[in-house]
């Protein structure tokens, strides 16, 4: 999957396995996302527990809801942002490419 | 400000609900556990180690600040299901507390009204003043009204508490939902990966598993300088680092070990000092009464459990820390006696250079240390240790002296300082209780650790290239280790050596991928893991097609005595254990003259396999037949 560069500088990532990147953080923003609304239902359940923490927890419920759907977010953030990079590198490939036949045609 | 618990608050609450909570909230955790998994090692890890240039970069900065994120609610999330547990727990409690009060009203036919005041039971016929005055001195003169009265209040009181602290807790929580108090941490956290990237980046240090040849052409094209500063920044990576020369890991780490020793000398004071405030709270309540309910002697309170297990926990980290400190002091100070002089054989001689190659306490800690200079050394022997093995132990400091045995035994066959032998426990040695459980810890320890073993013992070639003889040694499961290694791959060793083995999961010698006429194996007549066969035919057995060379074992130690002295000096030695001609045969096929061995019996060569692997690419001078010696 990863190809090392000439002369051990590092390594470089291919679009394809950036793409698969990106498809394993849309999921897990996926999961994330169905979750906000377990813990919900799971604080729900101490409500009815009375006394000040049942209070508290009445309020939690909104403020876990808001803290997973927005790490569910974060997650798609780097999905779509892992998908312009694979994108990017593919274009980047495809220009080198057209810019070789190009010069192969003119020779 | 919170709600006042009067007894009609406390007897309507309903305490399971925060346990059904706690309980449904469980999935939730566990599903937000694989999801920062997943992104932490599934993503940004493979990502961190693959992936250069300033896109990556900035790619990878932002990614490290979502995996911080989804760990800091993941703690959160842990947090504050155990707020729920304890809600469950002392609200339950102070409910048992009422119960009790209420069966001590109800025996003495007295009433509680909703505030939780007590009153005789009066019949219409008792309208007297007088005779319902008497009643009522009656019932307050009864020492049960008092320990009513007395369990009413302890509920109340610990009711409020946890009320009040738990309520309070979660509102603490509920912010970081919010996203208010992980800002600072997160930015904090954010900053100092980014640094470590950006040093890490610009320094190109080889992920960990790269070429060794390749990590040792990088080290070599540093410049000194650059060397050294990276030897201050990342000691615990350059150290673990196979292909970067043994002088190099040995600094870093003895930075890490050093920096250990610090960190836990620091954690013992702190929960020394946390465990003496606990017991004096503890030791405050009982002075007070407040320990136990006077009903129910057996049952302490809730103050009194919450404190328990607040000291339990203190208990048990103080104990992991008093248990590992002494054995990294140990290994601190082993590591001092290169140079140092020394009785081997009995005669004096010096102690060879001490080399740490290799170290962590994870689990029950790693550590790779050489006797003697394996950059320059000419005999190299690496030799893997078995069951129980651990490095956080003090009982480790036994296996460094048998790695100072072998060194100062070839040495001595020689007669002069060309030989380096290195305790690798780069694996996780099976931590099994007795020998009943031995043979449950299966082969899973052994096949993982081929990777790691078969790097390391490359990498010795790739940084000294003037290695005559490379022995590979494993001791008890550490044979098992070896025998998966060596089945796994064609290693560069001239020889292998099993001993005290139980059974190596190879059919023969020839499957181990060398000339079987240099694989070697010894057990004592009375070792009992050597007869279990545990992984196989062991491989004393003529049909295994190795050489067998003699024990000299007395059995001093118990049932596994003999199990432990093969490398034993019978001159000086700690434990009262001989091993004899163990030693020195050990020591002259380290040394490769291995034509002084002496023999049980020779290899007896396997018929030929259907595809044998191509032959090693050394030098490897054929053992010399011996007379049999008779096995004592």
């Amino acid at each position: 999957m990863f190809q090392r560069i000439a002369g051990g500088g590092g390594y470089q990532v291919d679009a394809q396995a950036l793409h698969g990147f990106a498809q394993a953080a849309a999921t897990t923003g996926q999961s994330v996302d169905q979750l906000a609304g377990k813990v919900q239902a799971a604080l729900a359940l101490g409500v009815p527990g009375g006394l000040d923490i049942g209070v508290a927890l009445q309020s939690a419920q909104d403020a876990w809801n808001t803290r997973l759907t927005q790490l569910a977010s974060e997650a798609t953030t780097l999905a779509t942002s892992l998908t312009e990079n694979a994108s990017g590198y593919e274009q980047t490939e495809a220009d080198i490419v057209a810019a070789l036949n190009r010069g192969r045609l003119a020779a | 400000m919170t709600t006042q618990i009067t007894y009609g608050v406390l007897k309507a609450a309903q305490p399971s609900a925060y346990d059904a909570a706690a309980t449904a909230l469980q999935p939730v955790i566990d599903g937000f556990e694989q999801a920062t998994v997943d992104l932490n090692h599934g993503i940004y890890q493979k990502l961190e180690y693959s992936w250069s240039g300033a896109a990556a970069s900035a790619a990878l900065s932002r990614i490290g600040s979502t995996v911080a994120d989804y760990q800091a609610t993941l703690d959160y999330l842990d947090r504050f299901q155990g707020l729920l547990r304890t809600a469950f727990d002392g609200i339950s409690e102070a409910q048992a507390y009422l119960k009790a009060a209420e069966t001590i009203a109800a025996n003495n036919g007295w009433q509680l009204d909703e505030n939780g005041q007590a009153q005789p039971v009066v019949s219409g016929a008792l309208r007297n003043r007088a005779l319902v005055q008497q009643v009522w001195q009656s019932m307050t003169a009864n020492p049960e009204y008092l320990d009513m009265l007395d369990l009413i209040g302890r509920a109340l009181s610990t009711a409020q508490a946890v009320n009040d602290q738990v309520s309070q807790a979660m509102a603490d929580a509920e912010q970081y939902g919010h996203g208010a108090n992980w800002k600072a941490d997160a930015a904090a956290a954010e900053s100092s990966a980014a640094a470590m990237g950006t040093r890490l980046e610009q320094a190109g240090i080889p992920a960990k598993g790269t070429d060794s040849a390749e990590v040792n052409a990088w080290w070599k094209a540093m410049g000194p300088s650059a060397q050294v500063q990276l030897v201050k920044d990342q000691p615990a990576l350059i150290g673990a680092l196979n292909g970067i020369p043994a002088m190099v890991r040995d600094k870093a780490n003895r930075i890490v070990l050093s920096d250990d020793i610090n960190h836990d000398l620091q954690q013992q004071s702190a929960l020394n000092a946390q465990q003496r405030q606990v017991q004096a709270e503890i030791d405050q309540l009982y002075a007070n009464g407040q320990a136990v309910d006077p009903r129910t002697p057996n049952v302490p309170s809730y103050q009194l459990a919450a404190l328990t297990n607040q000291l339990n926990s203190i208990d048990t980290r103080l104990a992991g820390i008093n248990g590992q400190l002494p054995a990294l002091q140990n290994l601190q100070h082993e590591l001092t006696m290169g140079g140092q002089p020394y009785t081997f054989a009995g005669r004096p001689t010096t102690m060879p250079p001490m080399y740490l190659l290799g170290f962590d306490t994870n689990n029950a800690g790693h550590a790779i240390v050489a006797c003697g200079n394996p950059d320059t050394a000419k005999n190299v022997c690496v030799y893997v240790p078995g069951l129980n093995t651990s490095s956080n132990s003090t009982h480790f400091q036994f296996d460094i002296q048998h790695t100072q045995n072998m060194t100062l035994a070839a040495d001595q066959d020689t007669g002069s300082n060309d030989t380096a032998t290195i305790l690798w426990l780069g694996y996780n040695s099976p931590q099994v209780d007795g020998l009943k459980t031995a043979a449950v810890a299966g082969t899973g320890d052994a096949t993982d650790a081929v990777p790691n073993l078969t790097s390391f013992v490359t990498s010795l070639r790739n940084v000294n290239g003037e290695i005559s003889n490379l022995t590979l040694l494993g001791h008890s499961y550490g044979s098992v280790v070896v025998g998966e290694t060596a089945m796994a791959s064609h290693l560069p060793v001239n020889n292998i050596v099993l001993v005290g083995s139980p059974g190596v999961e190879a059919g023969s010698a020839s499957a181990l991928n060398i000339d079987p006429k240099h694989v070697w194996t010894g057990t004592a007549p009375n070792d009992p893991v050597a007869r279990f066969g545990w992984f196989g035919q062991p491989p004393t057995d003529p049909g295994f097609g190795a050489n067998q060379f003699t024990v000299n074992a007395t059995g001093g130690g118990g049932l596994f005595g003999q199990h432990g002295e093969y490398f034993d000096d019978p001159f000086n030695n700690t434990n009262n254990d001989h091993g004899g001609s163990s030693l020195t045969n050990i020591g002259y096929i380290i040394s490769g003259q291995t034509n002084k061995v002496a023999l049980v019996h020779p290899a007896i060569p396997a018929p030929p396999r259907s595809n044998p692997m191509p032959s090693p690419p050394f030098n490897a001078p054929s053992p010399t037949p011996q007379t049999p010696s008779p096995q004592p």
